[in-house]
């Protein structure tokens, strides 16, 4: 191989070995196309945040003790009349039948009035405690008379159930505005109980279903199975009956069948990128040669997600169009430098050479830009941040051969016919080039500066930029505004730009304009939501794992006792359950009072809809077992509390020994007491989905969240922080420790495997971590504030030392960082606005983070390109600034701007789909993208006519 | 995890083994051939004690009857223990009253719940339902129950209500499939060093005697609509009557496996066994439940009377 510059050898070899290179290509190409059916589309939010954090590890760590993490919960509402209609119940016991036995229903675990474990807790007609089922196992009988006996014995049982009621039944008044059954203060008392069944109907039900993690891997069948059935009934009850579902494995589900059934948009996109180019180049191989490149560069990418097996969210969809508007962008520069090669010099070998050894080099410099922002987020432990980053560089990488590369191969072999339009250029891109040049170089020059100074004041107001500097200012004096104390704590320089998250709006848009083309465009996923949420107590759990701080002591072993069974190792060394007084915090009835002193707290919270533990067994047991006999013990709702000392001594009728006047019962064996008949009264392992009946010494309790607003969930985290934390030292709690704490080794079941984990210290100043979807948005918080300021600032920290060293210039490299700066502000401002309009679709959520690396590193790409052809221009035309400025907007410039059409075409179908996640990314990337080029066109000229980078201006000087 | 909280709603009563007879006089030795439903018959009587006037376990010495469950499998994580309580039984199914169908009474030994004693008391008009009564020692209360449902489950054991005390035969059809002998040992519950105390480490092992005894081979299909089985196989010893193996299916598929080692107590009537064992295993889950009753503490016909049975005795029996 002759000797040279790097291009022209690689120019030179690549066509010498034409045939074995596009065989490669295709080789590797048809390999790849056999694995995308295995990309596994998991959608797995479990997978998204490290293990490590404290949060994440304390809902893994619940759910793997305590169980249900797939909860599905179905909706019933009467449009007329109440709940306890003989059909209505016949339907509702139907269904609850159908949707246990759907797949991956873990039936033993649904709750509903039709529950086997549903059970009226009350008194027998013989005055006993009753426990009968509320609805018969073998169904609702069709004698009429015998049925009404039934459906008012299930209003009775549910009408008596102080735990499942307020869960269960969805009471309205007259004006249809919700009637709570706990009071202002979050207790059950005997008149918001009454004044809820005499005032208030009875309008909705609901079924709480839980689903194996099978189903992950099974999505598109599942959830078609739950359309069908709830379609089934819906065409037979609709009229009567509005019917709502939701959960997190529907709406996880729906996400994944949202993407194949708007999958014919990518089609539109293709269409359009297609039209574009034929635009540009009139020739149709032209326009299918860089569609084929770019197509092979995504075959490539989602043949290496199937080999891998990468577990991947929805989110991915945007790879596959993001390399389809890059790629174009490329392929585009090559085929044009082809065609005005192949019209100078009509020898398609020749034109093939010069367009490869003058486009390979900027080519790889703009991948190697473009590569920035993956590299940059590929350091963020979260694993769809790293599965853009690894599939966003392998792609990006490939273009270099399926387009730079390929492309003039396939035309050496079929090469396009040419026309005259090739070297002069088309009209608009004369007339763009004379009017910013004209702009540019005129008295109207300062317009551009004012825009970009304008656009950095909008960003900085709806970011809030101004009272976050303040509130850094502040000092130690300003902390006592517990918002300042905030900023100044989490560094919010920008706190109009809401960075937490609304798990439930960053999947789906409440409304979509596709939608709105063929109907209201409401998002059934989101509308079902917003209704279970005015309905049920609350749509999202927050899990307390409460544990104690000092353990219990090992069993005794067989080296306890001598040969003729004599204890030899006493009770203070270990722990003989048959003889010895009972361990655990569970049964210390001090530690139970503080928890459930906790959870009335909670139960008072604005937030919290609800909540459950296992101190409402001890309760209701307590109520059910010292209500006078013969009496209702929903008429006695004041023995609903644990029994301590202070509480019988204030119900001293219902515990006295009418035999012994003065004696109580001693409350520690109380509650003991109540922990074995609760053992003995349940199945093998029932309660230990709230307390662990092993040891007795952990268990958890379960809120209900009403709310899912970022700024409002983030502050009952806090309100519940510091609740622990003012009250840490309080009888009962100094024996607690809530949530998993820092430095912790604990195993996580994670998919088929166990892991070791060791939590970090990702909560600060020690505070309680809390589980559930809770737990699980505030991580993403803190994950979102973690990344917020840092990944840009990798990113761009990346970008000025590849530009500084490609362009061997500080100046070039700071104008250009400077240039991603404005965008960047851009992108906050706009986040600022869409916090300011409650958008929480596309606020600055942790999943739209990527997108300013993402954009920054793509974007850099026009101001390279302009860079570069500014100073060829300058070479070529004597430093005429003015004419290299034309030439340089009439090429390169014109080129960037059908990219940008390129994209947005490409952003189609992102944009298009319910989904909400891809629809904010592609709307960061599309804003910044589009700001760039604008940037770059008509602010990028002005900085290098101002500040004379000897890039551009030494060089022209010297050839001069 | 919500519809735990409904699990308060299972019963709170512990019962004695095989009990309430239905008014069910004991039938005559019977004399082949049988078809089904006399063999179901059969099995009821020797199951439900109707062929003595009353029998008691009671703790000798160290020996005491126990009751252990095990978790499902998924939630039986290294060294965790298994369930244990201890108890005595006295059951009486031949009261004088002739109101009174039988009287059954069991104490809580071991454990949190030491003295609780439960007494339940079925009419010889079946339209009345049962009474029970339950003493509840850390209180110093006498609750009243109702009658448990067939499906209830018992003692937080897998084992229900129907399977062991409630169900009759003309709950089901029953159809003889064939004559066979018993092919294999009745299994046990089988522990890991890290599940074994001073208690479970009593428990008896496989049981091999029974292998090769003839027995009876009755399908068993229950007459009850939506109901957790379909129907059931069981093994049914020829000569005693007593059934040693009991599956249970629901579509097609085998759920539960029900284990008994009766043993003989060496009375004319060949029928007249004890079950030594009852070892349960739900096949899904894995959940499996033990009922071990030693010789030494099973006694018959005592002398007692019928007010034994009573309230006062509970809070006598039951006082910590």
């Amino acid at each position: 191989m002759a000797k040279g510059p790097i291009a022209d050898r690689y120019a030179r070899f690549v066509l010498r070995y034409k045939w074995v290179v596009i065989g490669i290509i295709f080789f590797f190409t048809l390999v790849a196309g056999f694995y995308i059916k295995d990309v596994n589309l998991r959608n797995d939010p479990d997978s998204l945040l490290p293990l490590s954090n404290r949060y994440i590890a304390t809902n893994l760590y619940a759910e793997r003790e305590y169980g249900m993490g797939n909860i599905m919960v179905w909706g019933f509402r009467l449009k007329e009349g109440n709940i306890f209609e003989p059909w209505f119940m016949r339907m509702l016991d139907q269904f609850y039948d159908e949707a246990g036995r759907l797949a991956y229903a873990n039936e033993d675990n649904f709750i509903g009035l039709p529950s086997p474990r549903m059970r009226h807790l009350g008194l027998s007609r013989e005055g006993g405690l009753d426990f009968k089922r509320l609805i018969p196992a073998s169904g609702l009988s069709t004698d009429p008379d015998i049925l009404q006996e039934q459906i008012a014995f299930v209003k009775k049982g549910i009408q008596t159930h102080p735990v499942l009621e307020p869960l269960l039944v969805y009471y309205e008044d007259a004006k249809g505005n919700k009637c709570n059954l706990v009071d202002e203060n979050g207790i059950l008392s005997n008149a918001s109980v009454a004044y809820a069944h005499q005032h208030c109907i009875p309008r909705a039900t609901f079924i709480v279903g839980d689903f194996s993690n099978g189903l992950k891997d099974d999505y598109l069948r599942w959830i078609q199975s739950v359309h069908e059935l709830q379609a089934r009934y819906e065409q037979r009850y609709g009229d009567r009956v509005e019917f709502i579902v939701s959960g997190e494995p529907y709406f996880l589900a729906a996400m994944v069948e949202e993407v194949w059934d708007k999958a014919w948009l990518f089609g539109i996109s293709l269409l359009i990128v297609l039209l574009v180019l034929w635009y540009e180049f009139q020739h149709w191989n032209c326009s299918v040669f860089p569609l084929l490149g770019v197509g092979i560069t995504i075959v490539l990418t989602l043949g290496l997600m199937g080999f891998t097996q990468f577990k991947l969210t929805t989110m991915m969809v945007l790879t596959p169009m993001l390399l389809l508007a890059i790629g174009i962008g490329h392929a585009m520069q090559v085929t044009r430098r082809f065609t005005q090669e192949l019209h100078q010099n009509n020898d398609v070998e020749k034109a093939a050479y010069e367009a490869i050894r003058h486009t390979i080099v900027p080519a790889s410099l703009s991948i190697g830009t473009d590569l920035h922002g993956f590299f940059a987020i590929s350091f963020v432990d979260i694993s769809f941040y790293k599965a853009y980053a690894y599939f966003g560089i392998f792609g990006m990488a490939t273009l270099i051969l399926t387009t730079t590369t390929l492309i003039p191969l396939l035309m050496t072999i079929i090469p396009p016919k040419l026309g005259n339009h090739e070297p002069a250029g088309k009209h608009w891109e004369n007339r763009l080039a004379v009017a910013v040049t004209s702009l540019l170089t005129g008295k109207l020059k300062w317009i551009p500066l004012f825009l970009v100074l304008g656009l950095l004041w909008v960003s900085a107001h709806y970011a809030q930029l101004e009272r976050g500097v303040a509130a850094l200012l502040a000092g130690e004096e300003g902390r006592s505004d517990p918002e300042v104390a905030r900023i100044q704590d989490e560094f919010d320089i920008m706190p109009g730009a809401e960075k937490g998250i609304d798990y439930p709006r960053a999947a789906f848009k409440d409304e979509y304009l596709l939608g709105k083309l063929f109907g209201s465009g409401e998002v059934k996923e989101i509308a079902d939501l917003n209704r279970f949420s005015r309905m049920m107590p609350g749509a999202i759990t927050a899990n307390m794992i409460i544990r104690s701080r000092k353990g219990i002591l090992p069993e005794c072993g067989d080296d306890s006792r001598d040969a003729d069974g004599n204890r030899i190792i006493g009770p203070d060394r270990c722990h003989d359950e048959m003889e010895d007084p009972p361990q655990g915090i569970y049964n210390d009835v001090s530690v139970l009072q503080a928890l459930s002193d906790f959870e009335d707290w909670l139960r008072r919270h604005p937030h919290v809809g609800y909540s459950t533990s296992y101190i409402q067994f001890i309760k209701t047991i307590n109520l059910m077992l010292n209500t006078p006999a013969g009496e209702a013990p929903m008429q006695h709702m004041n023995l609903f509390a644990v029994p301590t000392r202070e509480h019988m001594m204030a119900n001293r009728y219902a515990y006295a020994d009418p035999q012994d006047p003065d004696y109580l019962p001693v409350p520690a064996e109380t509650v003991q007491y109540y922990n074995a008949m609760l053992l003995s009264s349940s199945g093998p392992g029932e309660l230990d989905s709230f307390v662990n009946t092993d040891t007795w010494d952990e268990g958890v309790i379960v809120s209900f969240i009403n709310t899912m607003d970022p700024v409002e969930t983030h502050q009952t985290v806090v309100d519940i922080q510091n609740y622990l934390r003012e009250h840490a030292n309080d009888p009962g709690m100094d024996q607690l420790r809530i949530g998993i704490q820092a430095g912790e080794e604990i195993q996580i079941r994670y998919g088929e495997t166990t892991k070791t984990i060791v939590t970090e210290d990702s909560v600060p100043d020690e505070k309680a971590a809390i589980g559930g979807f809770l737990g699980i948005t505030e991580a993403t918080r803190d994950v979102a504030f973690a990344e917020w300021l840092h990944a840009p600032a990798m990113t761009s920290m990346t970008v000025f030392l590849m530009t500084a060293i490609m362009f061997r210039s500080w100046t070039v490299a700071l104008m250009l960082v400077s240039l991603c700066f404005i965008t960047l502000m851009s992108q906050y401002g706009l986040a600022g606005y869409m916090s300011s309009i409650k958008e929480w679709s596309a606020n600055l959520a942790f999943h739209v983070q990527v997108a300013l690396s993402i954009a920054m590193g793509l974007g850099i790409d026009y101001g390279v390109y302009m860079v570069s052809r500014l100073r060829e221009e300058m070479l070529a035309n004597g430093s005429d600034w003015t004419l290299a400025l034309k030439n340089t907007v009439q090429t390169t410039g014109s080129a960037i701007v059908i990219s940008v059409v390129v994209l947005l075409g490409s952003v189609i179908p992102l944009m298009n789909t319910k989904l909400a996640n891809t629809w904010s990314v592609s709307l960061y990337v599309a804003e910044a993208l589009i700001l760039d080029v604008l940037i770059a066109l008509l602010f990028l000229p002005l900085l290098v006519a101002w500040l004379r980078p000897a890039y551009v201006f030494a060089g022209a000087g010297k050839k001069q | 995890m919500i519809r735990r909280i409904s699990c308060l709603s299972g019963t709170i009563i512990l019962l004695l083994f095989l009990s309430k007879s239905w008014a069910v006089t004991p039938p005559p030795y019977p004399k082949e051939p049988l078809n089904g439903l006399q063999i179901a018959e059969q099995v009821y009587a020797v199951s439900h004690g109707l062929l003595v006037k009353n029998a008691m376990s009671r703790k000798q010495g160290k020996d005491i009857a126990m009751l252990v469950n095990r978790a499902p499998l998924e939630r039986r994580k290294n060294g965790r223990r298994p369930v244990v309580n201890t108890f005595e039984t006295y059951g009486n199914s031949h009261p004088q009253n002739p109101e009174l169908d039988s009287m059954q009474m069991a104490i809580i030994k071991s454990g949190k719940a030491k003295g609780t004693g439960i007494l339940f008391v079925s009419y010889t008009d079946e339209s009345r339902p049962g009474v029970m009564s339950v003493w509840l020692p850390a209180l110093r209360k006498i609750r009243r129950i109702n009658e448990p449902s067939y499906e209830d489950t018992w003692v937080g054991t897998n084992l229900t209500y129907g399977e062991l005390v409630l169900r009759k035969p003309a709950d089901e059809t029953h159809e003889l499939l064939r004559e066979d002998t018993l092919q294999d040992c009745l299994p046990t519950m089988v522990l890991t060093p890290k599940e074994l105390n001073r208690y479970t480490r009593q428990l008896p092992g496989s049981q091999c005697a029974h292998k090769g005894r003839p027995v009876y081979v009755v399908k068993s299909t229950t007459k009850f609509v939506n109901w957790w089985y379909d129907y059931h196989i069981s093994e049914i010893d020829k000569k005693t009557f007593a059934i040693y193996r009991t599956v249970y299916f629901k579509d097609g598929k085998k759920i539960k496996t029900i284990a008994i080692d009766w043993q003989s107590l060496e009375q004319e009537d060949p029928r007249i066994q004890y079950p030594r064992y009852i070892y349960a295993i739900t096949h899904d889950s894995g959940v499996d439940s033990m009922v071990y009753v030693p010789r030494s503490t099973v006694l018959l016909n005592q002398d007692l009377p019928d007010d034994f049975w009573s309230e006062d005795t509970l809070k006598k029996f039951g006082k910590r």
